[in-house]
């Protein structure tokens, strides 16, 4: 699975550190998951879209419908 | 006591009862330096202790940050290193119950060692995963 985590902290100019205490998780958990290296619970993969204002789907994507980069 | 500290007390707790462990093994006239078991076993519980420490400095430092020092991640990434190395530690134990019928080592030692590898063995893999990452399985 992956993500645009990274894009749209950018995007809402948010440092890993800040984008970590509002969804209550370390840092290190924040960088794993742009990375793709974990795939977060349900409850994180909500938090983290409603920081974004965002639906789940558009922050976390399957493979099938990953971005054309 | 803080949970931050808890790493730090666990690791010291688990230092003394092997040290422990170890010096009441030997006589007044030995010399540890002397054996390259007991060598082997002071660098390991220095090792170890490192690793704690380590471990304490990244809780503290995470919540002078205001961040949790357990977050779903390192709990499932624990959870996973404790289970592989209880999987390696009973082969360890098997072949301490080996060494110990058939060396001259003092069971006390081989009991360290055990000890001590078990912890060391979830130590490697706490850090493999934390390279690794974790995926649903």
């Amino acid at each position: 699975m992956n993500n645009k985590i990274k894009e749209l902290r950018a995007r809402h100019n948010l440092t890993q550190l800040e984008l970590a205490k509002k969804v209550g998780v370390r840092r290190e958990t924040i960088v794993f998951l742009e990375k793709g290296k974990y795939n977060p619970s349900l409850k994180l993969a909500f938090d983290i879209s409603k920081v974004f204002n965002s639906k789940i789907e558009e922050v976390f994507l399957f493979d099938e419908e990953s971005p054309q980069n | 006591m803080k949970k931050i500290y808890l790493p730090l007390f666990v690791i010291t707790m688990v230092v003394i009862t092997v040290g422990i462990l170890i010096f009441q093994s030997k006589t007044e006239s030995e010399v540890i330096t002397s054996k390259v078991p007991e060598i082997f076993q002071v660098i390991l519980i220095i090792v170890l202790f490192l690793f704690g420490i380590i471990i304490s400095y990244y809780w503290i430092r995470n919540e002078k940050h205001g961040l949790p020092a357990d977050d779903e991640l390192s709990i499932r990434i624990r959870r996973k290193a404790a289970a592989w190395s209880y999987y390696f530690s009973l082969y360890v134990w098997v072949g301490a119950l080996y060494l110990s019928n058939k060396s001259n080592l003092d069971e006390n030692i081989i009991m360290g060692a055990g000890i001590l590898t078990t912890v060391l063995l979830f130590g490697i893999f706490s850090i493999i995963f934390n390279k690794i990452g974790h995926h649903h399985e």
